[in-house]
């Protein structure tokens, strides 16, 4: 156990960071690692501490505050600034090339770090983690997600880091893995290491760190000293926080105006992998009822994309189906078809890729979901957009000249709001909604939400979020996804925190 | 600062400076041949008079570059589309070809037949072979994703192989001493408008018509939306629901007919024969053509005509002159070059120098 | 085996290694700079370009080495040019490549007629100094191998040493730092490779090596220029890395089948057989080159940021 007169090495002092676009992901966040110490940093999706990761190995900037190492203020320039001080950074998305084998990415890594890669250290630890050595020939994309964390976690410690971050290391491992995992870090630690682990799992925070520092929406919430004294309830309330409860009360009460018991999308044991081939859906159901807002909540990558990229037609499923009014689908939803039979919106979270065509204008844009509905003839009626763009950008407040702007002259918010106001404007039945105030501006949000609120009764809405403040504010129900699974269901009216967050943060019932 | 605010209010106008880089890049090859006339020790009014005088100058002269120019615009048209949808096809000269060979052998085969079937029989097939030419290419694409420009390219190479043994065997006029089909039959020529002079109805109208036309297709329809948002992105093309392969496909498909129909206008309204001399690069001027043109129908008009008018005016003036021809296929390379160097450095320009809205 | 039939293969494989030599100088270079993740599409240009130059020094001076040397130098200028139109302008590499070839097919027509004459279809004067075959004493008289492979052509002696050069950059640091930049040139440049830095040189060094290739052909294979005398040489040229999966070894495999394929073509014409149109054995690489594809192009994955050009985000 760490002793609190242990010096600290590393600290940082009211750090902040305002991403372009308005969100401030950190706010004033002082922090301190101590020599010898596992520190676990807990939060939700969204809390800040991968930003914090990313500021302490040098790939962003703070816009203030100071980082000292050994009590000596430092300026990182760049990762290979943090590496050359004994920074190792094992990363939430592996930062392995695909398409490199093994070995080449080691030997990458040692080196950008100017550093040999020694052999024998490399079949030690390959030992230890129990990997097989012809592993190091393989493909990174070719290998299970487990052997790549492994991989990644390996290549940092092949090089004896002195602080080493760990960002959702476990998020790829089994349970004995996990616990294999766990006697690394605490031998590491026995050796004099200082380790920072980043996690959204409470019980594995309680179970390997010495000290506990919780962040909510870019804030320090607390940080506490763990011998075996804290329970998991007031963790999850730190996590998740007063506000939440509050949104839940101030929710506009009452049953959707047309809703009723008819299921406009059903989802039965869906199973779909991800590009890499890993089942990423394991058997999820779900129905959607009419008129009502049904969220689907959970930590990111439990299966979310994947879902919604089958809803889309974006991604083939292997089993299962997914049934929309009348229409069902196995394989592979026709989304086109989707589209034109019952006028299907769907607002995606990658706006800038897939939402817009950036080089085209206003006009063009606002178009584009249009083009698969039914019966709209083979000509556009460009007057009647004309006007439909004009009484967008009024109602909707969308910050452009005149219609023909090219979209990305727009910022990211105003992109949203044209995105959000198209998929609306088409007087959708279903609406599928990704994460629809993703980087957005508290306003814009606010603005956001209301718009999804007085859309339901006529519309359905499914919300796949991240943030359950989210889904508390807007859903009549909620799902809670996990591991590729729905988890739980509730009814807005019923609602257990504590038991949501614990479903939501570990999967149990 | 004035002209730092200039620049900000021009980024709303893309549109205006794209047709502004094609001016300008039109004027700087223009300054560049004058500068060749000088060069060349020529007497620059009287080089320009001449190149006029061999273009617009006189009837025939009219008619020969409406000629030229009807083929260049056809090409030039098919490949607004596939470029359009992001499509690189620069099989336009193998497609071209084939519609020219399609043609002649219709012409050959059935024209004491068929009578007044003949030019439209002849036609279609063209269009059909010129898109089947170009399907193979297409299909390698969206199932087994080659890249479209080493096929579309290799298979100009084999047109032209194809062509080269049909005149020098199968084809070939056994009483001329030149690697040249026979002459198709007088009922296959297109209808001149004027007797003496080349110039057809056929061409005429297809030149005059297919540009509204596809400006139709392109700004008015739906179909021309999903063109535009595929070429401008695949994943948002799939995100609107649009059936991505499908649509490459049908747009260079499409870009593959109209170069057919040009090679049918070749044989049938400028040659009436098959012979090598066909091949004169029209597919790549097309591509000139098309990009000068900004992609669009009515600029690809006019610069089919200018274009036409240079190789016309450029080649007589050769001749009188002594001067070596080729200024036409040096002034193209200008032409390219510069248009998409200023439309890129104006559009980066805008980039850098315009306010986002809305932060 | 009839003797016959002997010297032919001989001299099939022996003008095999002799055609592949530009071929494998251009894909060479294309497979480094693909693998940084640019896609040059230009290289029929650069090839036409340095072609003509080296043809056009070589008559003047009548020193086939220095219009060798200096067609090679236009190739890197040609490429700078290139790197210019994609990096700092912003056009789409395909669109820069494609014009650049166009633009370098204009050039060299205009200018090859400037000089040749006036005549409307130019006779080309064939040069008189050329570089030509080099037999290596001794080694030249073995049987049948001395033939293929010592009295060979001066640049086919360069074939071994550059793939082995190309070989060592593949396996070395710095071809690990180049194919970062291929894969992942956000994250290269976020760990302190610079990836501007690195695709010039490659440019740099393929117009060298796209303009020697073009040299070779004028100085050395044809002896004189024609228009169009790459005749989509720098396209096969694309393909070859394709095939070759982006690995030196099996891009001049590739390279000395297609170099077999030119052979075959050079010697069945020269064989006589009139039952087979001649255009039926000049068409021969071009529809080898679509069958390839179709056989073999989707083996391997190119580098993931192919023809997407990189640039930092502030």
């Amino acid at each position: 156990m760490a002793n609190s007169d242990d010096k600290i090495l590393l600290q940082t002092i009211n750090i902040s960071k305002t991403y372009p676009g308005g969100i401030r992901a950190l706010d004033k966040v002082s922090f301190e690692l101590k020599e010898g110490e596992i520190h676990a940093l807990l939060g939700e999706n969204g809390a800040g501490k991968t930003t914090l990761i990313k500021i302490l190995s040098g790939i962003l900037h703070p816009d203030e505050g100071k980082i000292l190492y050994n009590g000596v203020e430092v300026a990182f320039k760049n990762p290979l600034d943090a590496m050359s001080l004994g920074i190792g950074v094992v990363h939430q998305h592996p930062l392995l090339i695909p398409n490199f084998n093994v070995y080449e990415n080691l030997k990458l890594y040692a080196t950008i770090i100017r550093q040999r890669l020694k052999i024998e250290e490399l079949t030690n630890l390959l030992k230890i983690f129990k990997v097989e050595k012809s592993v190091l020939d393989k493909k990174i994309a070719d290998l299970p997600s487990s052997i790549r964390q492994k991989i990644e976690i390996l290549k940092v410690l092949l090089f004896k880091p002195k602080v080493l971050f760990l960002d959702e290391p476990t998020s790829a491992l089994t349970p004995i893995e996990v616990e294999e995992l766990f006697n690394i870090l605490k031998d590491l630690k026995e050796e004099k290491k200082s380790i920072v682990f980043v996690t959204h799992k409470i019980k594995e925070a309680l179970k390997i760190s010495d000290r506990i520092t919780i962040l909510r929406r870019g804030k320090k919430i607390a940080t506490l000293e763990n011998k075996g004294n804290l329970q998991e309830d007031v963790l999850a309330t730190l996590i998740v926080g007063d506000t939440t409860l509050k949104a839940v009360s101030e929710k506009v009460e009452g049953l959707p105006r047309n809703a009723s018991d008819e299921h406009v999308l059903v989802v039965e044991d869906l199973h779909a992998r991800d590009d890499l081939g890993i089942y990423r859906l394991k058997g999820f159901n779900m129905k959607l009822r009419r008129g009502e807002i049904l969220a689907i909540v959970g930590v990111a990558g439990n299966g979310q994309k994947e879902l919604v990229e089958c809803l889309t037609g974006l991604r083939r499923f292997d089993k299962g189906n997914i049934r929309y009014f009348n229409s069902i689908y196995t394989h592979i939803v026709d989304f086109c078809d989707v589209v034109r039979k019952y006028k299907v919106s769907y607002i995606t979270d990658d706006r800038i890729h897939t939402g817009i065509a950036r080089d085209l204008d206003f006009l063009t844009n606002i178009m584009l979901r249009d083009i698969c509905i039914e019966g709209r003839g083979i000509f556009i009626d460009k007057k009647y957009f004309v006007k439909r763009a004009k009484e967008m950008i009024a109602k909707y407040d969308i910050k452009a000249p005149h219609e023909k702007i090219l979209v990305n002259q727009l910022s990211g918010g105003n992109i949203q709001k044209l995105i959000v106001a198209r998929e609306l404007e088409v007087k959708p039945s279903i609406i599928i909604a990704e994460q629809p105030t993703q980087g957005l501006d508290v306003k814009t949000t606010i603005f956001v939400r209301s718009l999804l609120l007085s859309a339901k009764g006529d519309t359905s809405i499914l919300l796949i979020t991240y943030d359950l403040e989210e889904a508390l504010s807007l859903a009549d129900r909620i799902i809670i996804m996990y591991d590729g699974k729905n988890v739980a269901e509730h009814s807005s009216k019923d609602i257990d925190l504590k038991r949501l967050s614990l479903e939501m943060l570990s999967g149990v019932t | 600062m004035k002209v730092f605010f200039k620049i900000i209010k021009w980024r709303e106008k893309l549109g205006v400076l794209n047709v502004l880089a094609s001016i300008l890049a039109v004027g700087i090859g223009m300054a560049i041949l004058v500068l060749s006339l000088y060069m060349c020790q020529i007497n620059i009014s009287l080089g320009l008079q001449t190149i006029y005088a061999g273009s617009l100058g006189r009837y025939n002269s009219i008619s020969e570059t409406l000629l030229r120019a009807t083929i260049l615009a056809l090409i030039s048209y098919g490949l607004i589309i596939s470029f359009t949808a992001g499509v690189w096809n620069i099989g336009a000269e193998g497609q071209y070809i084939m519609g020219a060979i399609a043609s002649t052998i219709v012409c050959l085969t059935l024209g004491n037949i068929l009578g007044y079937f003949l030019i439209p029989l002849a036609m279609i097939i063209s269009v059909i072979i010129g898109a089947a030419w170009a399907l193979i290419p297409g299909l390698l694409l969206v199932k087994l994703n080659i890249n479209e420009v080493l096929t579309t390219l290799m298979m100009n190479y084999i047109a032209q192989y194809i062509l080269s043994w049909l005149v020098t065997g199968p084809l070939q006029d056994k009483t001329s001493m030149f690697p040249e089909s026979p002459y198709i039959p007088k009922q296959a020529f297109l209808p001149r408008i004027i007797p003496i002079y080349r110039l057809n109805y056929v061409s005429l109208i297809l030149l005059i018509l297919l540009a509204p036309l596809i400006h139709i297709v392109l700004g008015k329809t739906w179909f021309g939306l999903s063109l535009k948002i595929l070429g401008s992105s695949k994943r948002t093309a799939r995100y609107a629901g649009i059936n991505v392969n499908r649509t490459i496909i049908i747009s260079i498909v499409i870009s593959g007919a109209l170069a057919g129909l040009a090679g049918a206008l070749e044989i049938m309204g400028v040659q009436y024969k098959l012979r090598p001399g066909i091949v004169q690069g029209y597919g790549y001027t097309g591509i000139v053509i098309t990009l000068v043109g900004n992609l669009h129908p009515y600029g690809a008009l006019l610069a089919s005509v200018l274009m036409a008018s240079l190789i016309n005016g450029i080649s007589e003036t050769c001749q009188l002159f002594q001067i070596p021809i080729g200024l036409a296929q040096i002034l193209q390379g200008i032409f390219l070059i510069t248009v998409i160097s200023l439309r890129f450095l104006f559009r980066f320009l805008i980039e850098k120098y315009s306010k986002v809205y809305g932060e | 085996m009839s003797k016959m039939e002997i010297p032919f293969l001989v001299y099939l494989f022996k003008d095999a290694i002799w055609l592949m030599t530009p071929l494998f100088f251009a894909a060479i270079s294309e497979m480094l700079v693909e693998k940084s993740g640019v896609l040059n599409l230009s290289l029929e240009g650069i090839m036409l370009i340095s072609a003509f130059t080296a043809f056009a020094i070589t008559l003047q001076f009548q020193n086939p080495y220095l219009g060798f040397l200096i067609g090679s130098l236009s190739g890197i200028l040609i490429n700078i040019f290139f790197y210019v139109l994609f990096q700092l302008i912003g056009i789409s590499q395909t669109l820069a490549g494609l014009s650049l070839t166009i633009f370098a097919s204009g050039l060299t027509f205009f200018l090859f007629r400037m000089m040749i004459g006036y005549a409307i279809s130019p006779t080309p004067p064939l040069l008189k100094n050329t570089i030509g075959e080099l037999a290596i004493p001794y080694l030249s008289d073995l049987p049948f191998i001395g033939i293929i492979f010592f009295r060979q052509n001066l640049f086919a002696y360069l074939l071994i040493p550059l793939l082995f050069f190309f070989y060592i950059i593949d396996n070395s640091q710095i071809g690990l730092k180049i194919k970062t930049i291929g894969e992942e040139p956000a994250m290269a440049d976020s760990l302190g490779i610079d990836v501007y830095k690195y695709r010039l040189i490659l440019i740099i060094i393929q117009g060298f090596l796209c303009g020697a290739a073009g040299s070779i052909l004028t100085t050395s294979i044809y002896n004189t220029f024609l228009d169009n005398i790459t005749a989509g040489l720098g396209f096969i040229a694309i393909t070859m890395v394709i095939l070759g999966g982006w690995n030196p070894i099996k891009t001049f495999i590739s390279c000395f089948l297609f170099g077999f394929i030119y052979a075959l073509q050079f010697r069945i014409q020269m064989l006589g057989f009139t039952w087979l149109p001649y255009q039926f054995t000049l068409s021969l690489p071009y529809v080898a080159t679509i069958i390839f594809l179709v056989l073999f192009g989707r083996r391997y994955k190119p580098p993931s940021s192919l023809g997407k050009t990189y640039k930092r985000i502030k």
